[in-house]
């Protein structure tokens, strides 16, 4: 009997996919939504904040540009310093809601003001207006707000194309337009953090959605390592995961076919072997009781003596045949289930005592057991498993072997150690030696045992609830132990 | 023989646990999904900084052209010009015209009254002089401007008044801030009043007003 695997549990270590499937899912579902609201927040913002300041540039420039218009043509070429102050003034009080300040310069020299006070102009601005022959703007921060500054040149009517002499600066505040950006900024940001918690909440439920198939096939599959298998799952829909679980119900249902024809079929086994063992006992003990008188007639003396030897091996053979019939109905008992404890608190030292003089053992294994120790077992079945170990022990170890019974106890076990200084159990066959049929020299088939000594011996220490094993000793011999727990179940 | 049918299972469920990470995520996706998280957060990382790095709010430009230069007189040299002072929303401002031979302050003065052109207008400028049976009599003496007016000053607006005194200011040879001295009809007292900065008509302090 191969060990049992776990299957159940190999498949479980690997689901922690299952909850990193959902993390994945939230995580990429959150970074999408999130990049995607962000962006278009972003793009909005920028193409907001974009349109807003050059709107009011180009609303500044044309108003500054028609007030000019309006103006300039009175100028003579030669305009005094208070020809351009009162166009500076005439700018100044056309600056309306804007409140932009103007100066003036002509032919690159100083600024002139209305007021007593130059509007605030980036230097950079200044100097490159002195040989710009387009207009020019630039913003700018002036005392933590931005400013819009630009410089305008008025070319002389009659010369278009030569320098324009005059230039007019003029700048202005955009604390208000800020107060648009910071508002659209605000908006945008208010606008990305719902959309991405509700891709939160989306992402769960998209996950809910994918993940409950899957949950329902590894439960499904749990349960069927279980032993489970009628365990199928509900298939809905025609995804993927929906061919996966018809899969797996096909699977399911080819398996619990195949086990059920298999029980079957060993159960039809079982009972042969049962039915033919029970058909053979009847004729055997008639048989048995034939070779009793037949045993006696031949010890009398009164036969030919080859008849006597061929008498004696019939009823040998007999007895063998009767034992071995006997212990396959005591494993056709265990096999069908049918075998139950007769617990009884027994004193372990007796019962091995009346175990050894029952066979006439008595003078060939010594015994180390605790005097008082007393269990909770069923004295036959403890009887069966010893007589086989000793048996065993006699019949591999040698003529001259020293068989030891050792009887140790804890709180919760008790251990039988039944050793020899014999040979020991053949390496290839250590792992075989409780199997049914297995005898320790291949070559000599024919031996005392019926072969299945051991397999009882097992099957009734796993009814205890107990174990045997076998092992050999580090300095020869064969040891095998029998651990019984002190409360069977 | 074997007593639980789990012995059965190792090989199958095996299989089950290999195929069903494939059939939910093939190799690909699973790549895919692998990588991306690492791709967005970088593109995400990039977007954010890029979104905080740029600011919320306005920001500084270079000097950038933005369009045409504006285009004005600046052909002809004031002594050349007559400087009539008209009205704009914003105030007086004074209206070139070309000059002609003769009395300087007698042509601005008829400019005056005759008001502002059709070119004129369109460029927002009006005039607030009533309109008058006589003409306005101006005349120089000694460097300085006599107004003698059609009208009572206290029937005018006051930016009427800026107009006449402005435009006998403007007149040139009067000198630097001339006064002009307005006389209304049966007052024999003329009022001393200057043009200012802003081209507005102030009384002269200095003057002996009488």
């Amino acid at each position: 009997m191969t060990r049992l695997r776990l299957p159940g549990r190999a498949a479980v270590t690997r689901w922690p996919l299952a909850r990193g499937l959902r993390a994945q899912l939230v995580l990429v579902f959150l970074l999408v939504s999130a990049l995607s609201a962000l962006t278009a927040a972003a793009f909005t913002f920028r193409q907001g904040r974009t349109a807003i300041v050059e709107r009011v540039q180009a609303d500044a420039l044309q108003e500054l540009r028609a007030h000019l218009t309006a103006r300039a043509p009175d100028l003579p070429a030669d305009p005094t310093e208070a020809d351009l102050r009162t166009l500076a003034l005439q700018l100044d009080r056309a600056a309306g809601t804007r409140g932009w300040r103007t100066a003036l310069s002509y032919r690159g020299g100083p600024l002139i003001t209305a007021g007593a006070q130059a509007p605030p102009l980036p230097a950079r601005l200044r100097t490159q207006a002195t040989s710009a022959t387009t207009a020019l703007a630039q913003r700018f921060h002036y005392a933590q707000t931005p400013w819009l500054a630009v410089a305008l040149p008025v070319v002389a009517a009659a010369r278009p194309q030569s320098p324009p002499p005059l230039t007019v600066y003029a700048s202005f505040s955009l604390a208000s337009q800020q107060q648009d950006v910071d508002t659209l900024a605000a908006a945008a940001r208010s606008g990305a953090l719902p959309v991405a918690l509700a891709s939160i909440v989306l992402a769960l439920l998209a996950a809910r959605r994918l993940l409950r198939p899957v949950r329902q096939l590894r439960t499904a599959a749990e349960r069927m390592a279980d032993g489970g298998l009628d365990t199928r799952v509900n298939v809905t829909g025609d995804d993927e995961l929906a061919d996966l679980g018809r899969t797996f119900n096909t699977m399911a249902a080819t398996l619990q076919a195949d086990a059920a024809a298999l029980r079957a079929m060993e159960a039809r086994a079982r009972r042969f072997a049962a039915d033919v063992s029970h058909e053979l006992r009847t004729p055997l003990a008639a048989m048995a009781a034939v070779t009793e008188v037949l045993d006696a007639d031949a010890a009398s003396g009164r036969l030919a003596p080859l008849t006597a030897e061929a008498l004696h091996l019939v009823s040998d053979e007999t007895r063998k045949l009767t034992h071995l019939v006997e212990d396959l109905i005591e494993v056709s008992r265990f096999d069908a289930g049918a075998a139950v404890l007769h617990l009884d608190e027994i004193d372990l030292a007796q019962l091995i005592a009346k175990t050894l003089a029952l066979r006439h053992w008595q003078d060939r294994v010594r015994t180390d057991v605790p005097p008082g120790l007393r269990a909770r077992l069923d004295p036959r079945r403890v009887d069966v498993i010893l007589a086989n170990l000793v048996g065993n022990a006699l019949r591999h170890g040698g003529t001259a072997v020293s068989v030891l019974i050792r009887v140790r106890a804890d709180t919760d076990r008790i251990s039988i150690a039944v050793s020899d200084d014999g040979p020991g159990i053949p390496a290839d066959l250590l792992p075989h030696v409780f199997d049914r049929f297995t005898k320790a020299d291949a070559a000599r088939t024919r031996t005392d045992g019926s072969g299945l000594g051991l397999a009882i011996a097992t099957e009734n220490a796993r009814l205890h609830g107990g174990t045997l094993t076998a092992v050999n000793a580090p300095h020869g011999g064969a040891v095998l132990t029998l651990t019984l727990p002190r409360d069977p179940p | 023989m074997p007593k639980n049918e789990s012995e059965h299972m190792p090989g199958v469920l095996r299989r089950m646990a290999a195929v069903m990470p494939e059939v939910l995520m093939p190799d690909v996706l699973r790549r895919v999904a692998a990588v991306m998280p690492r791709v967005l957060c970088r593109m995400a990382a990039v977007l954010i900084a890029a979104a905080t790095l740029a600011g919320c709010g306005i920001t500084d430009t270079d000097a950038l052209p933005a369009g045409q230069p504006a285009r004005g007189g600046l052909t002809e040299n004031s002594s050349r010009l007559l400087r009539v002072y008209f009205v704009t929303p914003q105030g007086t401002w004074p209206v070139s015209r070309p000059a002609s031979a003769g009395d300087r302050l007698r042509q601005a003065m008829d400019a005056l009254l005759a008001g502002p052109t059709a070119a004129e207008r369109a460029r927002g400028l009006i005039t607030r002089l009533p309109s008058a049976t006589r003409p306005i009599r101006a005349r120089t003496t000694n460097g300085r401007v006599e107004l003698r007016l059609p009208w009572l000053v206290r029937d005018l607006r006051p930016v009427a008044v800026s107009q006449l005194v402005c435009t006998a200011a403007a007149v040139p040879g009067l000198g630097d801030d001339p006064v002009i001295k307005v006389f209304e009809p049966g007052l024999a007292d003329p009022w001393p009043v200057r043009c200012d900065e802003s081209g507005s008509a102030v009384p002269d302090e200095q003057g002996a007003p009488s």
